[in-house]
């Protein structure tokens, strides 16, 4: 069946729409504002007339698309291109900067494909069992194992906690907008009807990133340095072996990152990058080297970024769960082809699934080929002055926002939170911690009061479940050991 | 107090406000008969906290020894800028993509090009990329991508 399934993929059609949906991603996933979702669902309708595999495997290419070509903004322009590149801008930028863009993105490329290979190899291999435990996750665990992730502020703050964790809640805050999924509670609202629906992902980090930018360079002025990244050269992906050899339980580590985090329905790509990218810096031997241009943190975002796509496609899968938006869209296709998602799947449809992991794997070296070809091409994106490539980038995120849900309201909320995301930035407020606090906030929250309903309103109980309480373990662990090290820190200052 | 420091203390004294204002409106939240917490709990929660942050970054703030910003923040341009922005998306719905794009477009490569760059060939690339980049971005979205964009007066 395996054999049959490699064959079906194995014609020039379906290369030919895979190809498309590749570019298509890669486009999407490289312009801030247009994201992979976006991608899937606009080329959506133009899989009605394919095969359902020819259909199928031009969405997943353009989703493999889509998470890769976050990096090229996030590394070249400082903006990320879509929600799972957000980490990449710590490190890449910096890079970027001080001439190395060539590198970053080469390494970027490689760790993606590498990122790919791992979930593809973990969606082929262990996708079953893999999401059987997933399965029996309840609230208690997804609480305990959110909360861990959000302590993942820590080492992102920097220099001051408090800021950080300002931030982090301001996230968390910020997600809490609207009507509550469970009670549907108006919260926040202040009599405006838009915001019984809270606000969006995607205007949010539009906001915090590109209008912000935008707002940066008019108070600042073009940065000087902009023509340096022009001179570099490379060779191969830009990283030589010996360090491919040091950083090998990095990209091992937040493949795995990657994956475990895409099983988990909710969070994706999203959260992935960010958890990956502080993992990275708290295991490092330099720590304080992350943020000044260092491969490491591009490494650790972009290898987990990519695993998160078939750690989401393995509950889509096998139980019909989809793991991220994107994965929710790809079980509307499905089902709009008349194949039914789930356990029964691998059984009745087993040709069909083969293929679809055969498509997932040329996708990816498509999305290698056509990335690695290009980056001559995205290098020149920096040589177009800032004071011309800025007001174009601002539209295209203006597509992106309203386009997305036809609103206005989004368009003014990107608006807003840019003018927010200025101010944090000038007052030296990290913006990741925020990033990370509203893309869990509402998981955090739902799972909250499910498991106090269940447990009759004691705490208490969350601890009965082996794995929530090792996650709940950890996080204290974690929550102490931050702590503990900026008071190290505060009065090493001190006495220095 | 020099001009960083006072902004500083300025955006910690409105976190205070923006957390008072979240804590009180947290307490209004009307939540139905729920068994066990409701909607009202985490946002409780977040605004007490948000508040105790706040606070504690406004007192160490005053207590801080901050060094005065190294350049000056072109104040005009910023203000120019956020002002542009505000009025593209006021515009944006009545009078519609194209038209406000051609605008902001080239009004902002005026506020952001430097002065040594303010060249007549310059001013003639920005408006052609001003007419051309919107009218191909809102052709390859409206009909290849089936998007809808604010048509505007150009219904």
């Amino acid at each position: 069946m395996a054999i049959e399934g490699l064959l079906s993929v194995l014609n020039p059609g379906c290369f030919a729409v895979m190809l498309l949906g590749t570019v298509i991603g890669i486009i999407f996933g490289s312009i801030p504002g247009l994201t992979s979702t976006m991608g899937v669902a606009l080329c959506l309708p133009l899989t009605f007339s394919m095969t359902p595999l020819n259909g199928i495997a031009m969405l997943v290419a353009l989703y493999v698309g889509g998470t890769s070509g976050g990096l090229i903004s996030a590394i070249l322009l400082k903006i990320p291109g879509t929600p799972s590149s957000v980490a990449t801008t710590f490190d890449g930028a910096p890079m970027a900067a001080k001439g190395e863009a060539g590198k970053a993105l080469g390494a970027g490329i490689l760790y993606s494909f590498i990122g790919t290979v791992f979930s593809i190899i973990a969606l082929i291999f262990i996708a079953p069992s893999l999401a059987k435990v997933a399965l029996k996750f309840g609230p208690y665990e997804f609480f305990a194992i959110c909360m861990f992730a959000l302590t993942m502020i820590g080492s992102m703050v920097g220099d001051n906690l408090l800021r950080g964790l300002m931030s982090g809640v301001a996230g968390v805050m910020f997600s809490l907008f609207g009507i509550a999924s469970i009670g549907g509670a108006e919260r926040f609202t202040f009599g405006i009807r838009d915001l019984e629906n809270g606000f969006d992902m995607l205007p949010v980090m539009i906001g915090l990133f590109a209008v912000a930018e935008i707002l940066k360079v008019a108070a600042d002025g073009i940065p000087v340095t902009q023509s340096t990244a022009l001179n570099c050269k490379m060779k191969g992906f830009g990283i030589t072996l010996k360090e491919f050899k040091e950083q090998s339980w990095n990209m091992v580590r937040s493949a795995l990152l990657g994956i475990g985090i895409g099983i988990l329905p909710g969070i994706g790509g999203a959260t992935s990058n960010i958890v990956a990218y502080s993992v990275a810096k708290q295991q490092s031997k330099y720590p304080e080297k992350f943020g000044t241009g260092i491969v490491d943190g591009v490494i650790a975002t972009e290898t987990s970024n990519n695993a998160s796509i078939g750690g989401a496609l393995i509950p889509l899968l096998t139980l019909g769960i989809p793991g991220d938006t994107v994965t929710a869209m790809l079980l509307g296709a499905l089902t709009l082809h008349g194949i039914t998602p789930g356990p029964l799947l691998f059984k009745n449809s087993g040709k069909l699934v083969y293929g679809i992991f055969a498509a997932f794997i040329i996708a990816t070296i498509m999305m290698l080929i056509v990335e690695y070809g290009g980056i001559k091409i995205f290098i020149k994106v920096l040589a177009v002055p800032k004071y011309i490539l800025l007001p174009v980038i601002l539209i295209l995120c203006v597509v992106g926002t309203y386009g997305t849900n036809h609103s206005m309201f989004d368009v003014w909320t990107s608006l807003i939170f840019g003018v927010i995301g200025y101010f944090m930035a000038e007052h030296k407020f990290p913006q990741a911690p925020m990033i990370l606090g509203f893309v869990l906030g509402p998981t955090i929250e739902e799972n909250l009061i499910r498991g106090l309903m269940y447990s009759n309103n004691n705490f208490w109980t969350f601890f009965t479940s082996p794995i929530a309480a090792a996650f709940m373990i950890f996080t204290m662990c974690m929550v102490a050991w931050t702590a503990y090290s900026q008071i190290k820190r505060a009065l090493a200052k001190q006495k220095a | 107090m020099n001009s960083k420091k006072l902004a500083d203390t300025l955006i910690n004294i409105l976190l205070v406000i923006v957390g008072v204002v979240f804590f009180i409106a947290s307490q209004k939240i009307e939540v139905g008969a729920a068994m066990g917490q409701g909607g009202d709990f985490m946002p409780k929660v977040c605004s007490t906290v948000w508040l105790i942050i706040s606070i504690l970054l406004l007192v160490f703030n005053i207590k801080a020894d901050i060094p005065p910003r190294a350049e000056a923040v072109r104040i005009k341009t910023f203000l120019a800028t956020l002002g542009l922005l505000l009025v593209y998306v006021i515009a944006l719905k009545p009078i519609g993509f194209v038209i406000c794009s051609m605008v902001y477009m080239f009004l902002q490569m005026l506020l952001f090009v430097p002065e040594d760059k303010r060249t007549k060939k310059n001013l003639i690339i920005f408006a052609v990329i001003s007419v051309v980049a919107p009218i191909a971005i809102n052709a390859l979205f409206v009909n290849v991508f089936s998007l809808i964009l604010p048509a505007g007066i150009l219904k």
